[in-house]
C-alpha cells in the first residue's frame, strides 16, 4: 500500500469530492481539484514522465505552492521515480544549494514553470546547469498521454533536503512505507477523516507543509486548502479569514507564524473573523513559547479562540514528521522550571520561573529513549538528555551517507539520534535545546558553517576555524552571534569597518541580521584539542562575559 | 514619484523598524546595520508594494542593501 492507493480509492468512491482548494487572492477566490481530477491528471503526467524523463531516477521539483506541485509529486510516485522537492532560488547567484542537491542526488531532470525557469537562468550562470534538463510543467501537462499508466511506485517516495549546510546538503530518504506509517499516526492524533477540512501556508519543501498540508488530506480523503507562504506573510489575516469562511477544522503553524499573526492583525481587523468552529492549531517544528500561546489566545478570544484549541507537537523530516502530540481539546501542558538550572541542563520545578511547554506524548508505533549525551545510558524522568526515536516512521537515512547513517540512524539497531535535548515527565516530552549546532530562525534551518564561511570571505585577516557562529534564546526570539579572531597584524583602526563588513556580508548572503559580532583576542577562541571549533563553549563564554573581547558590534550599536 | 520620494519613504520605514530617527539614517548605510528581522523586512516589502503599486520581491533588500541602491533600482527597474 502507498498513498497512491488512498488517492485512487477516493477517486473511485467519491470522485466529485474536492481534494484541494488553492486560495487565489484576498477575496478568497478558489481554484479547486477533485480527487478524480487529481488522480486522472497525475496519471496523465506520470505517463509523460515515464516516456520522456529518462535521464535519472530522481526528479527535482521546483514549483510554487499549489495544485501543480501536488499533481507533479503524485505523478512522480506513479511513474516509479523519486521526487526531490526544493525551494525556488530567488536571489541573483542563489543557486548554490540547488546545484549541490543536483550533485548529491545525481538528478538530471528539473520540473519547473516556464516563468521561473527563465527567471532562474537569467539571474544565474546557465553553464552551471550543464547536463541538466529543465522540463516546463506547462508543456508536460499538455502532452497527450499514451493511455493508462501502470502505477509502479519505487520503494523510496521522496528526498527531503532540509538538512546539511548549503554546500553539503543532506537528503532525508523517505520511503512510501515511512509515509504511510506516519500518515496513520497523524490521522489518529489529529483525528482526520473525510468530513474535515484543513488549511496550510507552509512551503511544499518543508516537512510540515508537505506531510501535513498535502499528504494528510490525500491519506484521509478530506479537502485541504492552500495559501502560499508569501500570501500569509503579506496578509496573515487571510489565513484566519479563510478558516472562518470555510469553517476549517485544523491548521498548522510554527511558533513564529503565531507571533507574526498576533503582531500584524490589529484589533480592528478581528471583525469578520470567527474561529469558534476551528478545532485546533497544531504547532511544532520550532521551540514552542508559552508567551506566544498566551498572547495568541488572548488576542483571538473575542473571535472564538481559546487555549484548548492549541495542539503542540514534536517531529522532524528524519522521522517523516510527527513524533509526539498533545491531545485535542486540552490546554497546553507546561512545567515551571528554574531558568538558571535549565541553562545547565538540569530541571528544578519552581513556583515562579520559566514555563516549558510540553510537546505531548509519543505516538503509538514509535519508541522514545532519553540518553546521556556522553555515555548513552538511559535517563530517568526529568533528566535532560538526547532524544532517541525508533519506529516505522524513521527514515532509512541520508542519501549516499552510509557512514553517517550507521551512527545516526542505527543506534542499537533501530534508534535515530535526533540531536535534540529534552526530557520526559509523566510521559510528556519536553524539548529543551539542541546538541547539534543547527540554528532555527523563523522556522527555517540555518547551518553555522555556512555563516562562518560567509564571514571568512569578508577579510583576509580572518582565519579558518577561528570563527564561531552560534545562537541563543533571549526569551522572545533566537539571536545569532558571531565570535571571531583576527590575526595579530590586523590594523586596530579597521575594527569598525570589519564589523560593518561582516554584518553586511551575512545579511546579503545569508539573509540574517546578526545580533552581535565579538572580535576577540587572537588565540583565545574555544577549540577542541584537534582544532575543531567549539560553538557551544564559545557561546557560554559570550553569555557569561568571559570572552577576551576587543570590540563588539553590540557595544557600538547601543551607543548609536 | 521620484527617487527622493522613495528614498525618504524607505528612511522612514527603516527608522520605524529599528527605532532610529530617520534623519540619522544615511542613504549609503547598509540595511544590514539596522538589525531588522527578516520577517519585518517582509512587512516593509508589503507596504512598499502598496506605496508603489507594483509587485515587490522581499529579497530585494538583500540584493540592494542600501537606500541609495534600492531607490535607484526601484525607480529604474520597477517603476519604468
Amino acid at each position: 500500500m502507498t498513498i497512491i492507493d488512498n488517492l485512487q480509492n477516493f477517486a473511485i468512491n467519491s470522485p466529485s469530492k474536492l481534494a484541494f482548494s488553492k486560495i487565489l487572492n484576498d477575496d478568497l477566490a478558489l481554484q479547486s481539484i477533485t480527487f478524480k481530477e487529481l488522480d486522472d491528471q497525475s496519471s496523465s503526467l506520470a505517463s509523460t514522465i515515464k516516456t520522456h524523463l529518462n535521464n535519472s531516477l530522481y526528479i527535482v521539483v521546483l514549483l510554487p505552492q499549489g495544485l501543480e506541485f501536488i499533481i507533479t509529486i503524485l505523478a512522480i510516485f506513479k511513474a516509479g521515480k523519486i521526487a526531490v522537492p526544493c525551494s525556488i532560488p530567488k536571489q541573483k547567484n542563489g543557486t548554490e544549494r540547488l546545484l549541490a542537491i543536483l550533485e548529491d542526488s545525481g538528478s538530471k531532470d528539473i520540473i519547473c514553470s516556464k516563468i521561473e525557469t527563465s527567471r532562474i537562468l537569467k539571474k544565474n550562470d546557465e553553464a552551471n546547469f550543464k547536463g541538466i534538463t529543465w522540463w516546463n510543467y506547462e508543456t508536460l501537462i499538455h502532452q497527450i498521454s499514451t493511455g493508462n499508466v501502470s502505477v509502479s511506485p519505487n520503494p523510496t517516495a521522496f528526498i527531503q533536503y532540509t538538512s546539511g549546510s548549503t554546500g553539503s546538503p543532506k537528503g532525508v530518504v523517505i520511503s512510501h512505507a515511512n509515509l504511510m506509517h506516519n500518515s496513520a499516526i497523524s490521522q489518529k492524533s489529529l483525528q482526520t477523516n473525510t468530513k474535515i477540512k484543513s488549511i496550510c501556508w507552509l512551503p511544499n519543501f518543508h516537512d510540515l507543509g508537505l506531510i501535513d498540508g498535502i499528504f494528510q488530506p490525500i491519506y484521509s480523503g478530506f479537502q485541504g486548502f492552500l495559501i502560499t507562504t508569501t500570501q500569509f506573510l503579506k496578509n496573515p489575516r487571510l489565513w484566519l479569514h479563510a478558516i472562518s469562511e470555510f469553517e476549517i477544522d485544523y491548521t498548522v503553524s510554527p511558533n513564529f507564524g503565531l507571533d507574526f499573526a498576533c503582531d500584524r492583525i490589529s484589533d480592528n481587523h478581528l471583525i469578520g473573523l470567527d474561529l469558534s468552529k476551528l478545532r485546533f492549531i497544531f504547532t511544532a517544528s520550532e521551540p514552542i513559547r508559552w508567551n506566544t500561546l498566551k498572547a495568541f489566545s488572548e488576542k483571538f478570544t473575542p473571535v472564538g479562540f481559546n487555549s484548548n484549541k492549541f495542539m503542540t507537537g514534536y517531529g522532524m523530516a528524519e522521522t517523516t514528521l510527527i513524533v509526539s502530540t498533545s491531545p485535542i481539546d486540552t490546554a497546553p501542558i507546561f512545567l515551571t522550571v528554574d531558568k538558571d538550572y535549565l541553562k545547565e541542563n538540569r530541571i528544578s520545578l519552581v513556583k515562579n520561573g520559566h514555563k516549558l511547554v510540553s510537546s505531548g506524548k509519543i505516538q503509538e508505533g514509535l519508541k522514545i529513549s532519553i540518553r546521556d549525551t556522553e555515555h548513552k545510558q538511559i535517563l530517568e524522568d526529568k533528566q535532560i538528555g538526547e532524544i532517541w526515536i525508533a519506529g516505522g516512521s524513521i527514515s532509512l537515512g541520508y542519501l549516499n551517507k552510509e557512514n553517517l547513517n550507521r551512527t545516526l540512524f542505527q543506534q542499537e539497531g533501530e534508534y535515530f539520534k535526533t540531536g535534540d535535548l529534552g526530557f520526559l515527565s509523566d510521559e510528556q516530552l519536553y524539548i529543551t535545546g539542541r546538541i547539534k549546532d543547527l540554528i532555527i530562525l523563523n522556522g527555517k534551518n540555518h547551518y553555522p558553517q555556512d555563516i562562518e564561511q560567509t564571514i571568512l570571505r569578508t577579510d583576509s585577516h580572518l582565519l579558518q576555524d577561528r570563527i564561531a557562529v552560534t545562537s541563543f534564546d533571549d526569551g522572545t526570539k533566537e539571536q545569532v552571534i558571531a565570535i571571531v579572531e583576527v590575526n595579530r597584524n590586523f590594523p586596530q583602526d579597521s575594527y569598525l569597518d570589519l564589523l560593518m563588513n561582516i554584518q553586511r556580508a551575512v545579511f546579503k548572503e545569508q539573509e540574517i541580521a546578526l545580533y552581535d559580532i565579538a572580535i576577540i583576542q587572537y588565540g583565545t577562541i574555544a577549540k577542541t584539542t584537534s582544532g575543531k571549533i567549539q560553538r557551544k563553549e564559545n557561546l557560554v563564554k559570550y553569555l557569561n562575559q568571559s570572552l577576551t573581547k576587543l570590540i563588539s558590534y553590540r557595544d557600538i550599536y547601543e551607543q548609536r | 514619484m521620484n527617487k527622493d520620494n522613495i528614498a525618504l519613504w524607505l528612511k522612514e520605514q527603516f527608522g520605524k523598524a529599528c527605532k532610529v530617527a530617520f534623519s540619522k539614517i544615511e542613504s549609503t548605510d547598509s540595511i544590514a546595520l539596522f538589525g531588522i528581522d527578516s520577517v519585518v523586512l517582509v512587512t516593509i516589502a508589503v507596504d512598499l508594494e502598496e506605496f508603489l503599486g507594483k509587485e515587490i520581491d522581499p529579497t530585494i533588500f538583500y540584493e540592494f542593501d542600501t537606500i541609495e541602491a534600492l531607490s535607484t533600482y526601484l525607480i529604474e527597474e520597477i517603476l519604468n
